[in-house]
């Protein structure tokens, strides 16, 4: 006969195995469900600037792309404010369901919490996918004395005080300049303006020599003789760029990009951030996605979402220490 | 007569007070990080300036008053006001919208909007109950399906429904 | 240029075309009229559906929602004292009184006629001089724009009302709340009293929906609201025609002229043009005295100037790629969509589609006009319904208007707390309106002088040195001593005028 421990202990041992096993297939179960439930209400993406601009249309256009490949709209808010931080410090906070979307480029998460107290950083993300990128670069009226970098680089001994223009504090384009200034000790006045435009218009019109900008913005200025790009903050020289050098290619260590990308608060689960991944993923390859952001002057690079959350943290770090300085 | 001047001139004072606790908090506010190659305008300078104006301008106001009032002595100070208000409706209204503001993110639009669009008109009187009925459920139901629907804004549903 | 124009003719007349004017007129007027509802909403929400149109017809319907909008906030600053766009806001300093009075079809009606007539003006002033204009924005850097700002503030002595020094403490409070948030300069946040939602500053819809409807709100219910506020005068007119706005012919042109002018100046934006168009006005008008209590010059210079901005405010858009106000820059947005970048260059280019946002600017406006001739009928039964059931109307409109600027009730609290500093200022009788032109006015004039002053290592001659500053400087010395001037002049020689 049986032991009466014995049957117990194995009554027990397999009511221990049952439940792991059901424990084990409601997670399988869940998971399933929850790839076919998500979306069961609208996506919301987050762009933290004003409508219209460069960020925002890209935003709505990815937004628009995405609709094809989900069951529910996607819709973008604009919540601006504060050179983007408002923004993104929203979204950081947002209920972390994967409803709530965050789209911006670099400056707001990347640059500006090095230099202004802001509620969030760079880990209270992750990330679904990135959809381009654009150098920084440095550019003067056709009517300046500076023909190349090299002319410009000159004026380090004399006594010439530039009067240097860009899109705002703390931002991606200041942070180059300050950069250059520094290495070069270059001398200078700085005048901030609210946005690229804004700082287009005032190199234009002869109120600054010099600013630092996306050349994508720049491309108009260009073409209409008005305007010359000195030299790209890229890595190397950019096809749609031709004659104009990269920082690295003169022997200056400075390379600053720009990347649009799309994330979601820290801790969306797994399951989400993969349908959502495919879906957007899908959208940043189409052949629309990618003609809009090239008529933009953005460089198409479609990565997925663990690589933009690399190269987004070695952004902010490097951005940091220049910042810091 | 102090009294008087007090009564007069409560507005300024209210202005003087603001302008110079703003004032003070200027220092704590704002954070002047040495920045290169700017002038002496800084972030403070323009908010040092507009609460100094305040202060004086609120000054004079109630120096002014007080002259006044030192003149006509021998005048009735109780104003001719007709109109009456009443200041509890406002109050009424103020805290029903408060309310609202405060419950929403828990009972959701719907219900928050009907209890005060309720309540408002039985603050300003004088309505039906079909009235009230009636426009408390136009104004919460259909607005925030035409806003969800048609213009994609999607209002507090109520965290205590899920 | 006849090719571009002959295109563009064949691209707005076809049917397709004028169905989507006709459209986007209407949804601009409805949304401009609702109390709450701006036209930046309704040009933020037309926007994706321009995605799936060809650029000429998404264009068209933007056309079509940008000028209603535009014009249909005066309606609701006239009837409920509610600018449905900063811009309107000078129309409700008189328009409001005028509804009090039982007038208000007729001020709807002047309103609509200087609208449209400040459209048109603004449309052809694009069709003809835009790359000239755009030449002419960009003389306008720092100190300029310090002037012309400058001179913008300036108005607020004129429009104070009885106690200056009351005027002066309004406006200073809007200067103060508009240094709010993160500094422009230096990026350092200021009086953020460590909530962050302030790093953004206070928003400007939200704080004009409490100043002005909110607080309106609890001054009826103040009031005893059962007893009828509002009845229509029996001698008022009940047809509106082109002959109401002729005495104004010349206040309607001016102002337009002043519209086209502010609305080149990039990064200005139409609520300063209507408040210098007013003021304008005002200084040349033979009744002066009735502006702020019911003129209907003043409405036909405030709406002909904020619609003389429409199409002007385009060409430093276009040109320049700087949108002069928020439905500027969705508009821009729309152009980038569709692959078109701004640059001087867009009107050698794109001259096709140039001469299509010329043109389907006066179609609008002309659809404009007759949409309106039948809404405004309607419109004006508003102030029929009891105030028992407008307000509540009223006040849920304001609310979810305020949810829907950011997506969140921080905004619906701010427009709550302005609503009661606005119930305290109507209450201790100090005027709003320099309170608004401060907030609208604040940062730029901030910005500017700032930018200036590092640029000329701190020193203030660059205002002087420089023509087109040094020529505002003089008119606001001009505009604001004048009136002392003439009045000491009429006292010693009171036999000549």
């Amino acid at each position: 006969m049986f032991k009466k421990s014995s049957v117990h202990k194995a009554a027990a041992r397999l009511r221990k195995v049952s439940l792991i096993a059901l424990v084990t297939a409601a997670a399988a179960v869940g998971a399933a469900t929850a790839q076919a439930d998500f979306p069961t209400k609208p996506i919301t993406i987050i762009v933290p600037y004003n409508p219209g601009g460069g960020t925002d249309t890209t935003g709505r256009f990815l937004a628009n792309e995405a609709e094809k490949h989900f069951s529910q709209p996607v819709t973008v808010v604009n919540r601006a404010g504060a050179s983007g931080t408002v923004g993104t410090a929203e979204a950081a906070a947002a209920k972390p369901d994967g409803y709530t979307l965050y789209f911006s480029a670099s400056d707001a998460l990347v640059t500006t919490p090095h230099s202004l107290q802001v509620p969030y950083s760079v880990d209270d993300f992750r990330g679904i996918v990135g959809v381009s990128y654009a150098p920084s670069s440095i550019a003067v009226r056709t009517d300046s004395p500076w023909e190349t970098l090299e002319d410009l680089l000159k004026e380090a001994d004399t006594d010439t005080v530039i009067d240097r223009g860009h899109s705002g504090a703390g931002g991606v384009h200041h942070t180059l300049l300050k950069s250059l200034f520094l290495e070069t000790g270059i001398k200078f006045r700085d005048i901030p303006f609210q946005g690229g435009s804004k700082t287009i218009a005032a190199l234009r019109g002869g109120h600054v020599d010099l600013i630092g900008g996306t050349p994508g913005a720049m491309v108009a200025a260009v073409e209409a003789g008005e305007v010359r790009v000195l030299a790209l903050s890229s890595p190397t020289s950019l096809d749609a760029f031709p004659g104009v050098p990269s920082f690295k290619e003169k022997g200056l260590d400075i390379v600053a990009t720009v990347e649009w990308y799309l994330l979601a608060p820290k801790d969306t689960p797994d399951d989400v951030v993969a349908v959502l991944e495919e879906g957007f993923m899908k959208a940043a390859s189409s052949d629309e996605f990618k003609a809009f952001t090239v008529t933009r002057k953005q460089e198409s690079l479609v990565r997925n979402g663990e690589d933009i959350m690399t190269k987004l943290k070695g952004d902010s770090e490097f951005f940091g220490k220049i910042i810091k300085k | 007569m102090l009294g008087a001047v007090i009564k007069r001139s409560i507005s300024s004072i209210v202005t003087l007070m603001v302008g110079v606790v703003v004032f003070l908090s200027i220092p704590s506010q704002i954070v002047i990080i040495d920045s290169e190659g700017l002038s002496s305008v800084d972030a403070r300078t323009v908010p040092y300036l507009i609460t100094s104006l305040i202060i004086i301008i609120s000054l004079i106001m109630i120096i002014s008053e007080s002259v006044k009032i030192r003149k006509e002595q021998t005048d009735t100070l109780e104003d001719k006001s007709s109109e009456q208000t009443n200041y509890v409706r406002v109050f009424l209204a103020f805290l029903a919208i408060t309310l609202w503001i405060i419950a929403l993110p828990y009972i959701g639009f719907n219900i928050a909007t009907i209890l005060l669009v309720a309540s408002v008109m039985v603050i300003i009187g004088n309505c039906r109950w079909w009235q009230i009925a009636l426009l408390s459920l136009i104004l919460s139901v259909p607005i925030n399906y035409l806003l969800a629907n048609v213009l994609r804004v999607y209002l507090p549903s109520g965290s205590i429904f899920g | 240029m006849v090719d571009n124009f002959f295109y563009a003719l064949s691209a707005v007349f076809q049917w397709q075309n004028i169905l989507l004017i006709f459209l986007g007129t209407a949804i601009g007027m409805v949304f401009g009229a609702l109390p709450g509802l701006t036209v930046t909403l309704a040009v933020t929400l037309v926007l994706p559906f321009t995605f799936d149109l060809s650029p000429e017809s998404g264009i068209i319907l933007l056309t079509g929602v940008y000028c209603a909008g535009t014009y249909a906030g005066s309606i609701s600053a006239i009837l409920i004292n509610t600018p449905g766009t900063p811009s309107s806001a000078a129309t409700a300093w008189d328009g409001y009184p005028l509804t009090q009075k039982g007038r208000s079809f007729e001020a709807l009606s002047i309103a609509l006629h200087a609208s449209v007539i400040g459209g048109l003006i603004s449309a052809v002033a694009l069709i003809f001089f835009a790359p000239m204009l755009a030449k002419t924005a960009l003389a306008f850097g720092p100190p300029e724009r310090f002037a012309l700002t400058f001179f913008g503030l300036t108005i607020i002595a004129r429009v104070s009302g009885n106690s200056m020094s009351k005027g002066f403490i309004s406006a200073l409070f809007g200067l103060l709340i508009a240094s709010v948030g993160v500094d422009p300069i230096m990026g350092v946040p200021r009086f953020s009293f460590n909530t962050f939602y302030l790093y953004g500053g206070i928003g400007m819809i939200e704080v004009f929906i409490g100043i002005f409807a909110v607080a309106e709100i609890f001054n009826q219910i103040g009031k005893r609201a059962e007893a009828r506020v509002l009845s229509k005068s029996g001698t008022q007119k009940k047809i509106m025609r082109w002959k109401d706005i002729v005495p104004h012919y010349w206040t309607v042109v001016k102002s337009s002229v002043i519209g086209i002018v502010i609305g080149v100046i990039p990064g200005t934006g139409g609520s300063i043009a209507s408040f210098i168009a007013y003021d304008e006005a005002k200084r040349s008008s033979k009744e002066p005295e009735k502006f702020g209590k019911g003129s209907f010059e003043g409405i036909a210079a405030s709406e002909s100037a904020n619609n003389g901005v429409t199409a002007a405010t385009l060409i430093p858009t276009l040109t320049l790629g700087i949108p002069g106000n928020t439905v500027a820059a969705i508009f821009l947005g729309a152009l980038l969509i569709h692959g078109l970048t701004p640059g001087p260059q867009l009107f050698v280019n794109q001259g096709g589609l140039m001469y299509t946002i010329m043109i389907s600017f006066i179609v609008a406006n002309i659809v404009m006009y007759v949409q309106g001739r039948f809404a405004l009928k309607w419109f004006d039964k508003i102030i029929d319904i009891p105030a028992g059931i407008m307000l509540p109307v009223i006040l849920i409109m304001c609310l979810v208007g305020a949810y829907t600027i950011s997506n969140s009730l921080n905004s619906v609290i701010v427009a709550l707390i302005f609503g009661a500093i606005g119930y305290a200022m109507i209450k201790f009788e100090y005027p709003t309106a320099p309170l608004v032109i401060a907030i609208i006015l604040g940062s730029m004039v901030e910005e500017s002088m700032r930018q200036s002053l590092i640029l000329s290592d701190g020193s203030g001659m660059i205002f002087l040195t420089r023509p087109i500053s040094l020529v505002f400087f003089m008119l606001t010395v001009f505009v604001t001593f004048s009136p002392f001037v003439i009045r000491q002049w009429r006292k010693r020689n009171p036999k000549a005028i």
